[in-house]
């Protein structure tokens, strides 16, 4: 296993928060609190749509980039309501977005309506980085493949793993991503990683950034090594 | 105790299918059957409405959408284009759920003003659901909550969006008393999340619900049989 110090970990780190949905302004403000953004310069620090607004000046006055999530967290919304989403998080300061990818028709084997759904959000969010959700813990590897290759026809080359609640990511889904895209496609592991070790064993199979709203013990643990 | 045929219970019913990645062909044929038994809705995700739309055709049955699903932690505006093109693709109710957020920090003006904009944007020819997410809401935030979104134009007020990540304890009797007591006879009571049984549905009735959201529609009309 690599050992990662803490610059080095929290630079590829997505923070979010834990614990209670529907975060009101002071748990929003303890969290950034928590993981110390005047130390630490993350990948990005993750809010709610809702809270863009809110939060925009205050990640972007420490140094920190804000990404929000666009039809989170079940990929069941249509084109146009990505659309506007997009719009709306990004007139309101969002450097990323994390886009969902609608799920139904990639079961459904409607591969033209992923690809365009996907391709119409890129091109809304112009030079900002995107990342796609493509549901690692519910396809199998044959699927994940299918799914990060139609994202890349899309013309966006970072993948999320999962949206969290439930949906667990493992360092195989990283480890299958990695060897048929190699360079052609970024990873980011989201979804039950919690510990140091986790973070490790997915950077370890070439994860480029991971999502945790674990960030303190996950940092806590680096500096300790 | 009140008996099964005191209500119609299929016309009660919105019959839910709101299955993560659920292809077009299990929504069609979960709507088909809706039909043939009658049911007053189907409620699906937008992404869904035009199989719905097509599979409810020249029949009785409405087809809901969800607006903001799961988490509510969209802008005021982007729910109303949310909503607006869910009507678009042929939606004749729409469940929104409120910025719970809000309702967590006691901002209960902000309520209201994001129900009146998705509720001016319907107008009257279309029922406006808001889920308040009363297992995440103190009793004093339910209060708040229901009688806001009444003020802002709500025609029902929903309980819970039964959204499996977040755990949420299931509806109770108990909470739509509560409703029931304190808002307008006029404006309805949708009981939803976790009322899965003849006996919670007709438990819920007999207190005030007006509507049921379930996925087990079916199973509760051949139980009362």
């Amino acid at each position: 296993m690599a050992v990662l110090g803490i610059e080095t970990l929290a630079s590829v780190i997505d923070a979010s928060i834990g614990g209670a949905p529907a975060a009101t302004e002071e748990e929003v403000l303890s969290f950034f609190g928590s993981i110390q953004l005047d130390k630490h310069k993350f990948a990005a620090v993750r809010v709610e749509p809702s809270y863009v607004k809110f939060a925009a000046n205050y990640l972007h006055d420490r140094g920190q980039r804000l990404v929000t999530v666009i039809s989170y967290p079940l990929g069941a919304m249509t084109t146009v309501a990505k659309v506007i989403q997009a719009e709306q998080a990004l007139a309101d300061g969002a450097d990323e977005l994390d886009v969902a990818m609608d799920l139904s028709a990639f079961r459904s084997g409607d591969y033209q309506q992923v690809v365009d759904d996907l391709r119409i959000v890129r091109r809304t969010a112009g030079d900002r980085v995107v990342k796609a959700i493509y549901y690692s813990a519910v396809l199998t590897d044959q699927e994940s493949i299918k799914a990060a290759g139609l994202i890349l026809d899309a013309g966006i080359t970072f993948l999320k793993t999962n949206p969290g609640y439930g949906n667990v990511t493992t360092p195989h889904h990283i480890a299958v991503i990695k060897k048929h895209f190699k360079d052609d496609l970024k990873v980011m592991a989201s979804g039950g990683v919690r510990t140091y070790d986790d973070a490790v064993a997915m950077i370890d199979q070439g994860a480029d950034r991971i999502a945790t709203s674990s960030v303190s013990s996950i940092l806590d643990r680096s500096s300790k090594r | 105790m009140t008996t099964t045929t005191t209500y119609d219970l299929k016309q009660v019913i919105d019959n839910t299918n709101l299955t993560m990645g659920a292809t077009r062909k299990e929504v069609g044929e979960f709507v088909t059957a809706s039909v043939k038994r009658g049911f007053y809705s189907v409620c699906v995700f937008p992404n869904m409405i035009p199989t719905a739309r097509r599979m409810t055709a020249g029949t009785k049955t409405k087809v809901a959408a969800v607006v903001s699903f799961p988490l509510g932690a969209d802008t005021p505006e982007v729910k109303r284009y949310e909503a607006l093109n869910c009507i678009e693709l042929g939606a004749d109710e729409i469940d929104l759920v409120i910025n719970v957020a809000e309702a967590r920090m006691g901002h209960f003006d902000a309520i209201t003003a994001e129900v009146r904009t998705v509720k001016n944007a319907l107008g009257r020819d279309h029922i406006l659901k808001t889920i308040i997410e009363v297992p995440l809401l103190t009793k004093d935030q339910v209060i708040g909550a229901a009688v806001a979104a009444e003020k802002g134009g709500a025609d029902i007020v929903k309980t819970s969006t039964g959204f499996k990540g977040l755990q949420l304890r299931a509806t109770t009797p108990e909470d739509v008393q509560l409703l029931r007591s304190i808002l307008k006879p006029q404006t309805g009571i949708k009981a939803s999340g976790g009322v899965s049984t003849l006996e919670k549905t007709l438990a819920v009735l007999n207190v005030g619900a007006t509507r049921i959201g379930t996925s087990s529609g079916i199973a509760i009309l051949d139980a009362a049989k």
